[in-house]
């Protein structure tokens, strides 16, 4: 059994995802932004699928919800479901390579979105297009950066 | 894994349905708006910064410039204030003939403009006052040139506001020249308003100023919301589409008012 270490770098990233979906951009382009903390906790469930799991995608799915004003839980059903076809399959995916990464992540995170907005629908919120699926395919782009950095600061701070 | 799933899933679909709008967990929200401000002060704080820098650094011919400008406007401002006293004496004094009720007298509270937030398909402000100063949910929100929206949640220090433009969002109008009423929607676009039933025979142009019509009681009458920009006739339709352009810019300035309602302040 290896002991567990560097939790705070785990939470620390997610605290500069949350960060960077609030960083204020014009109108226009919010479409046009990745989904930072989809991503980042697609990665730690990839890199370490036995500490990071559906507990975690719960929590921070309902961060994001209360972020951005969605009805909170919306985004964290979706999130749990994506986590949890991540650890069937995390084996597989590893093999991939960055690209093909990078359409799972995609896919996945369009799932996420379309149960967010079919719930909010239910709710009675309204969407007019399906410009919600913008952000997964910009975030197919960023994948790899945001792998490869993620899998730069665990291995400098050695997180197990 | 699976009854962790099933735990996680349980729970999210508790808060959605059953104790997303109970009234025990009041606190927790109002926690939850405020810390979301935190974190969108702290996203924005190198922008801000940026501003400030540039404030700091303002050249001194500028600034005269500046005050050139804004001593001219407060001038102009003060004698058209002073046209509106006896303007609204007068009206008052109809209003009495008439014996109709006067109007509610309202004050505003000025907040600023922390951000917007991050959902594309949504169109909120998160603003800098909260419970603390007596903000309240459905408070209406007024920009230099008209209606903005009004408060959704409410946090102790800190609230967020749903733009009129907001696919969700509707406002009860009546056009400032005719009279007519109808109820402006929002679109999920930042400059486009759609009025509905409005009937093809009505009395509408294009260029007319849309303003609140004070029915259903939430927002105050006489506020400038919108111009209308284009009416589509259909034959054969009874219904005229009518597309309007809000007056107020949803998308520019840092400061924001916050419509007070002196007749029913206490009881809020």
């Amino acid at each position: 059994m290896i002991a567990e270490r560097g939790s705070w770098v785990i939470v620390g990233s997610i605290l500069i995802a949350l960060l960077l979906v609030a960083i204020p951009v014009p109108v226009s382009w919010r479409e046009y932004t990745p989904d930072w903390p989809l991503l980042f906790l697609f990665y730690w469930v990839l890199a370490l699928p036995n500490r990071v799991g559906v507990l975690s995608a719960c929590v921070v799915g309902i961060l994001t919800d209360l972020l951005d004003g969605s009805p909170a839980g919306a985004t964290a059903i979706g999130a749990v479901m994506a986590v949890l076809v991540i650890l069937v399959s995390y084996q597989r995916i590893r093999q991939f390579d960055g690209l093909k990464q990078g359409l799972v992540m995609a896919l996945l995170i369009s799932l996420v979105h379309l149960i967010e907005q079919r719930l909010e629908t239910f709710l009675g919120w309204q969407h007019s297009s399906t410009a919600f699926l913008m952000p997964a395919a910009v975030s197919f782009l960023f994948w790899v950066p945001v792998r490869n950095c993620l899998r730069f600061f665990r291995r400098y701070y050695e997180v197990q | 894994m699976g009854w962790r799933a099933a735990l996680g899933i349980g729970c999210c679909l508790l808060l959605l349905f059953y104790v997303r709008d109970h009234p025990a967990l009041e606190a927790p929200r109002q926690f939850a708006v405020d810390t979301a401000a935190v974190i969108y002060r702290v996203a924005a704080a190198p922008k801000s910064a940026f501003i400030g820098l540039g404030d700091f650094f303002q050249t001194h011919s500028a600034l005269r410039a500046d005050k050139a400008r804004l001593e001219q406007e407060n001038l102009v401002l003060k004698g058209q204030t002073q046209k509106l006293a006896a303007v609204l004496a007068e009206n008052g004094r109809y209003r009495a003939l008439l014996r109709s009720a006067e109007t509610l007298e309202r004050e505003v509270m000025v907040a600023e403009i922390i951000a917007m937030t991050a959902a594309p398909s949504r169109h909120e402000l998160v603003i800098d006052k909260g419970s603390a100063d007596a903000v309240y949910v459905g408070q209406p929100l007024l920009g230099a040139d008209g209606l903005m929206g009004q408060v959704i949640r409410v946090g102790q220090y800190s609230s967020q506001a749903l733009l009129i433009t907001d696919a969700t969002h509707a406002v009860p109008v009546q056009v400032l020249r005719s009279g007519v009423r109808g109820l402006a929607e929002g679109t999920g676009a930042l400059n486009r308003l759609v009025v509905r039933h409005i009937a093809a025979t009505t009395d509408i142009k294009e260029g007319d100023t849309l303003v609140t019509s004070g029915l259903g009681g939430l927002f105050p009458a006489g506020y400038p919301v919108a111009t209308i920009t284009t009416i589509i006739k259909q034959p054969g339709s009874s219904f005229s589409q009518v597309i309007a352009v809000p007056t107020a810019s949803l998308d520019r300035g840092r400061h924001v008012m916050l419509a007070i309602d002196l007749m029913s302040a206490g009881s809020q």
